[in-house]
């Protein structure tokens, strides 16, 4: 039998830099450490190899010290063996990133397939890498493993990096002309293709997977998965469907929430729902859009009450509240002044402005003031 | 409604007045006090301040203030005033035996601090309770009670004063203007949330917002450099395989062996090729040198014909020369013939002319001579009969002045007879007569003073005399006149001046010297009229001595001319001018023909001296043929002497054999080298061939450095992580963007909400200041006619809306200032009274800058207010008020009054 651990797209590199606070830098160090938990996962379900299908690197130039981060991690875990392929943001070009390791040189560890040419994989099977040399390629790189000649016996294992051709919409849409073929495996006799691109782990058929990333980094809806998983693949019997195990590897959880508000009820109840999705809330980075119309006093406790709370709860929140606009009742209204006073002439001149059917810029920057408005009313008041 | 008259009011001991005084007339409407300066206008106003405001406690200088300065007694102040009908009087005494007493209308009445107390909550003011009144104490009152010098300075409106008109506005029904604590504190709060992102002032962002701005041009140049990197890195790598396709290629296909042998060949073609060119040189040498001799061969036989030709050519031009010089000759000789005739006709034409002249001359001369001769003549004449009335009037003269009595001594002549005669009578006229009518006998014997007496004698007495009677004695006569000697002595020395100047003047009487004075008068008569004469005829002579000279020069200049005339032609005097001109003719005749012939000579001179001038060149040009033809004779034979003609030829054939003989032999070189190749491109093959060789080997070293170089450099760019690098710089944009967006709304938020908190104040403010600017509007509406006084939130004006402009309140003229600051006053007194408040309008000196139409509107405005609350006015300008008449006006006055009872 033959065990590994499947994984891709660690995207060493990544830097997040448009996620404001410390947040970047901590997302940047997870990924790295994934290389860790992968290691330990690999320990943990009996994988010598760990097959590694692409983008190992976010980039093909990067600093010295983000290419060496993840080489010194696998050097560490002298118990396995890495085997890692050029992807498509990490493509094995002249003086690219790979030139560069080598260079270098690479872990005794760490097997660089930069040759479309079948690579051993211990004594009793075969490694067939389809390495990328540029970001874009016309051709189906796996091809060659159709007629790649291997010893009778061994186990042919195919490792590639695209989309798959034909495979509905979305992020095979880009990629289609020179995505994979779905039915290489079984074109080229392999009992198991180890694919990468895809964030989220997927099967393709019984015995071509996407690994999908150690560590998220999109976002996903409640319930869908977000990626950070690890495929352990056991082979017993090369004609028959491989075993794969889903492992989760990922230390942040990503998720993204669309909510329409009605009433400070409907506040409550969310951020009740948001402490469900992750076990904890303090590595959830939650993209949390909110919408309704609601009256100023909600519209308040969603500034000033939701989102100081969740700030302080989660790990990080992407919070989009522009589409909940102020709907002020008569209550919001008195409690800014009385009839007559000068906050209830400027709220009453706001909420006219708010409701101006062409100028919905105009609108929605009203609708900003007359929320200010509200809370400074309510601040002086206390 | 609360309606406050102030119906009485007296002082004691208070400032100024140490005697009670009261102010009488104090009633409803428009009270007037026109008084002097110092009459205590301003003492009595003092005086219902400290009645109604200050506390009869107060002490230390707001007690001392009141006191007379004569007098210590305690001040006092007593105020009648009417509320809604009812009648109260308030007393109080300040500095010592301080005392406050309010009767009220029942009767009642109650003293000290409750009286205050009760005064304040009837007229709504705060007593001070330690020091002197405030004008934020007194609140609206400190308004509507305006001092001396108020109303020309700028309203201020303290806070208890625009609260009172707050209030009063406020229950008219119009909501606070300032919308509470809030109402000022939010603005402030979104000013302040605006200002930490853009400064107040210029809207420049500040704080976060420009760090952000800062900072994405800051990322921004990052990712610049970052993306600069990148192309460099790309650029780098692109020319390090470019390199590596270079070397690959060079080293790629090079034979080292047959290259080295074809630059072997190369040099050997050289070396021959070298060899054959140094022989085409020397038989181009050859074939130059021989075509040389041809030449020169060939020049010697073409300079021999061109010899023997010039040789001809000279004895030509020799025959030529010889005939030119005989035909010029012949020239030469005629022309002088002609000179010589007309140098004659010349000097024959010149002879003539001055002969002709001269005649001329002499005929002109002598007309000349006979003219002077004939004005000579007559001036002699008018000289003659000058010289004789000049004579005559100097004997004239001569006879005058010998004559003494002139008109002077005859006048002073006639003053001493007139004198003479006066004395005469005045001695008469002073003498005692004495008529004597006496017989011959008595006469005899008679004597007066001695003498005897005519029988009808007269004695004129003024001395006493004595008539001797003879025996009978005798008579003394005494004239009573005084003086009578004196009157003797005039009368004596009168006739003695006269009998002198008689004397002197040699005549007998004043007739006779009337007489000789008229026979004066006469002489002196004709002897003017002959000098006039003299003067007439000959003005320019200045006496009769110089018309003496001028005749006898003129007599000489005659004589002289005379003589001249003499010996010339008899010809008439009335022919002269005929002879004159026909003389004058013949010269003038005579020199154009002089001038005719000179011509004439002058052109036969030029023509000799041209044909002389042609005959000179004739000469040299023989002369220089004649050489020239001698030089080629000679040249020629001495040519011929050392080589015949036939020689010349035979050297020319011999020369051109040689020369085709040369070139044959170069022609046999030149194909050989034709074959092999020149020197020089086997030298540019050669040369191209080791150069291509040694770049090849400097190519290739040069490419492995580069490629070195390259390698080295896309490692060191590629680490430093430019992929990386850009991918953080777009997000760090990203991100700053999406936190500038932010911002950006919120600030947009901000500053819309802070204009609409001002449009609202301003709606606010507008809405809440209506009923005042209502009762404000008719004031200035007379006094100004369409305009509109701007106020402040605070009741202060601020500007003046009129003619379409708005213009600040400060910078309106000092009287205006003053005019529209009463009249704000007195809104403020209808806010009060039609809120059924206390008001009562007392203004002390004020109007000092109104013009008399300003007057008579603010009297107007005046009128009005007085009919809804009473007004005070207390002024010095007495003639001002009493020109605007007496309506509704009560005019007050200051009289003594009996000590206040408390």
């Amino acid at each position: 039998m033959i065990r590994f651990l499947h994984t891709a797209d660690w995207q060493i590199g990544r830097s997040f830099a448009s996620i404001p606070g410390d947040a970047a830098a901590l997302l940047r160090r997870a990924r790295i450490e994934a290389v860790d938990r992968l290691a330990e996962t690999a320990r943990a379900h009996g994988c010598p190899f760990v097959l590694v299908a692409g983008d190992v690197f976010d980039a093909e130039h990067l600093a010295e010290a983000t290419l060496r981060a993840p080489l010194e991690r696998m050097a560490r875990a002298q118990d396995l063996i890495w085997y890692l392929l050029p992807g498509n943001h990490d493509p094995d070009r002249p003086e690219g990133i790979w030139d560069r390791i080598t260079h270098i040189g690479p872990p005794d560890n760490v097997r660089l397939l930069r040759a479309a040419e079948p690579s051993p994989l211990g004594e009793d099977a075969v490694l067939l890498p389809a390495p990328l040399t540029a970001r874009d390629h016309s051709d189906d790189p796996s091809a060659w493993m159709d007629s790649a000649a291997t010893a009778e016996g061994v186990t042919r294992i195919g490792l590639a990096h695209g989309s798959i051709r034909d495979f509905g919409s979305g992020e095979t849409a880009v990629l289609e002309r020179g995505a994979l073929a779905p039915d290489r495996a079984a074109k080229a006799g392999l009992a198991y293709l180890a694919l990468g691109d895809w964030h989220r782990a997927q099967r393709i058929t019984p015995n071509t997977w996407y690994a999908g990333t150690p560590e998220p980094d999109r976002f996903y809806a409640p319930g869908e998965p977000d990626g950070g998983e690890a495929l352990v693949v056991s082979i017993v019997n090369p004609n028959a469907p491989a075993e794969v195990q889903r492992v989760r590897t990922a230390h942040y959880t990503w998720a993204r929430l669309d909510e329409t508000l009605h009433d400070a009820d409907d506040i409550a109840a969310l951020i009740a729902k948001i402490e469900t999705l992750a076990g904890d809330p303090a590595r959830l980075y939650l993209r949390l859009a909110l919408r309704g119309s609601v009256p100023l006093a909600v519209r308040e406790q969603a500034e000033d009450g939701l989102r100081r709370r969740l700030e302080g709860l989660l790990f990080a929140l992407d919070l989009d509240d522009d589409r909940l606009l102020p709907e002020p009742t008569a209550d919001d209204l008195d409690a800014i002044d009385r009839p007559g006073g000068i906050l209830r002439l400027a709220a009453e001149r706001l909420q006219a402005m708010a409701d101006h059917p062409n100028d919905t810029e105009a609108a929605t920057n009203a609708r900003r003031a007359l929320a200010r408005l509200y809370l400074e009313a309510r601040a002086a008041q206390s | 409604m609360s309606r406050l008259v102030i119906t009485d009011l007296m002082v004691e001991h208070f400032r100024k007045f140490d005697r009670p005084q009261h102010l009488t007339g104090l009633g409803p409407g428009l009270n007037l006090l026109a008084a002097p300066n110092e009459a205590g206008k301003s003492t009595l106003k003092a005086a219902l301040d400290a009645a109604l405001f200050q506390r009869h406690r107060v002490s230390g200088s707001g007690a001392s203030q009141y006191v007379n300065q004569w007098h210590e007694a305690p001040p006092a102040v007593r105020v009648v005033f009417e509320l809604d009908g009812a009648n109260f009087s308030l007393a109080k005494r300040f500095y010592k035996q301080q005392k406050a007493v309010l009767q009220r209308p029942d009767g009642s009445s109650i003293e000290g601090d409750a009286a205050e107390r009760e005064l304040q909550a009837l007229l709504g003011f705060q007593t001070p309770e330690r020091g002197g009144m405030r004008a934020e104490l007194l609140g609206v009152w400190g308004l509507l009670w305006a001092s001396q010098g108020d109303t020309i300075a700028p309203l201020d409106v303290s806070d208890t004063a625009r609260d009172s008109l707050a209030e009063c506005l406020a229950a008219g029904g119009v909501a606070a203007v300032a919308g509470g604590r809030r109402g000022s504190a939010v603005p402030a709060k979104v000013r302040e949330a605006l200002a930490a992102y853009v400064t107040p002032g210029r809207g420049q962002p500040t704080g976060r917002y420009k760090q952000l701005l800062d900072s994405r041009a800051d990322h921004a140049q990052a990712l610049q450099s970052a993306e600069e990197l990148q192309r460099e890195l790309a650029e780098q790598t692109q020319a390090l395989l470019a390199s590596r396709r270079d070397l690959s290629a060079d080293r790629r296909g090079t034979d080292e062996e047959a290259e080295s042998e074809a630059i072997r060949a190369l040099r050997a073609r050289l070396t021959e090729a070298q060899r054959l060119a140094q022989q085409i040189e020397n038989a181009t040498l050859s074939v130059s040198l021989a075509a040389q001799d041809v030449t020169a061969a060939q020049d010697a036989a073409k300079r021999r014909q061109e010899t023997i030709a010039m040789a001809d050519n000279q004895a030509k031009a020799l025959a030529e020369a010889n005939s030119q010089v005989g035909e010029v000759d012949q020239t030469v000789a005629t022309a002088a013939a002609a000179q010589t005739a007309a140098d004659k006709d010349a000097t024959a034409a010149e002879t003539a002319a001055k002969a002709a002249r001269t005649n001329a001359e002499r005929i002109v001369r002598q007309r000349s001579l006979v003219e002077r001769q004939t004005a000579l003549a007559r001036e002699t004449a008018r000289l003659r009969q000058a010289l004789d009335a000049g004579r005559e009037a100097q004997n004239l003269s001569k006879a005058a002045k010998a004559l003494p009595c002139t008109p002077e001594a005859v006048k002073r002549l006639r003053s001493l007879a007139s004198g003479q005669a006066t004395a005469a009578a005045a001695r008469e006229a002073a003498a005692t007569a004495v008529h004597f009518k006496l017989t011959l006998e008595g006469a005899a014997t008679l004597r007066l003073n001695g003498e005897a007496l005519a029988p009808d004698a007269v004695a004129d007495l003024l001395q006493p005399a004595h008539l001797d009677l003879g025996a009978l004695g005798g008579v003394d006569i005494v004239p009573r006149v005084q003086d009578g000697e004196a009157l003797e002595r005039n009368l004596q020395a009168a006739e003695a001046a006269l009998a002198e100047a008689l004397k002197t003047l040699g005549v007998a009487d004043l007739a006779e010297a009337e007489a000789q004075a008229e026979q004066l008068a006469g002489l002196q008569a004709d002897a003017k009229s002959a000098a006039d004469r003299a003067r007439t005829l000959v003005p320019e002579a200045t006496s009769v001595a110089d018309l003496g000279l001028r005749l006898q020069q003129a007599e000489t200049d005659l004589q002289e001319i005379t003589a001249a005339l003499e010996g010339m032609d008899d010809i008439p005097i009335g022919e002269l001018a005929g002879a004159e001109d026909l003389a004058k003719a013949a010269a003038v005749d005579a020199d154009a023909k002089l001038h005719a012939a000179q011509e004439r000579l002058g052109r036969a001179r030029q023509t000799l001296a041209l044909a002389r001038q042609a005959a000179e060149h004739a000469a040299d040009r023989l002369w220089t043929v004649q050489s020239q033809h001698d030089a080629a004779t000679q040249a020629l034979d001495a040519a011929r002497s050392v080589a015949p003609d036939n020689t010349l030829t035979e050297r020319v054939e011999a020369a051109e054999a040689k020369l085709a003989a040369a070139k044959t032999g170069l022609a046999e070189l030149e194909a050989k080298t034709e074959e092999l190749g020149t020197p020089d491109r086997i030298a540019t093959q050669l040369e191209r061939a080791e150069i291509g060789r040694d770049r090849r080997r400097e190519r290739i070293e040069k490419l492995s450095l580069t490629i070195a170089r390259l390698e080295e450099q896309v490692r060191a760019v590629s680490a430093k992580g430019p992929d990386e690098a850009v991918a953080e710089a777009r997000q760090n944009l990203e991100r700053v963007n999406a936190e500038i967006a932010r911002i950006e709304r919120d600030k947009d938020a901000l500053t819309l909400l802070g204009q609409v908190l001002g449009e609202a104040a301003r709606e606010a403010e507008a809405r809440y200041l209506a009923p005042l600017t209502r009762h404000l509007r008719p004031y200035i509406a007379d006094l100004l006619g369409q305009a509109e006084l701007e106020l402040t939130s605070g009741f202060s004006p601020s500007g003046l809306n009129r003619a379409g402009g708005q213009e600040k309140f400060g910078q309106l003229s000092a009287g205006t200032q003053e005019q529209l600051s009463i009249l704000t006053r007195l809104a403020f007194a209808d806010v009060l009274a039609a809120q059924g408040r206390p008001a009562v309008l007392l203004l002390d000196d004020a109007l000092l800058y109104c013009d008399d139409v300003r007057l008579e509107s603010m009297f107007t405005a005046l009128e009005r207010a007085a009919e809804r609350f009473q007004v005070i006015v207390f002024t010095c300008h007495a003639r001002a008020f009493d020109g605007l008449g007496g309506r509704a006006q009560r005019r007050l006055s200051i009289e003594p009054a009996e000590p206040i009872e408390f």
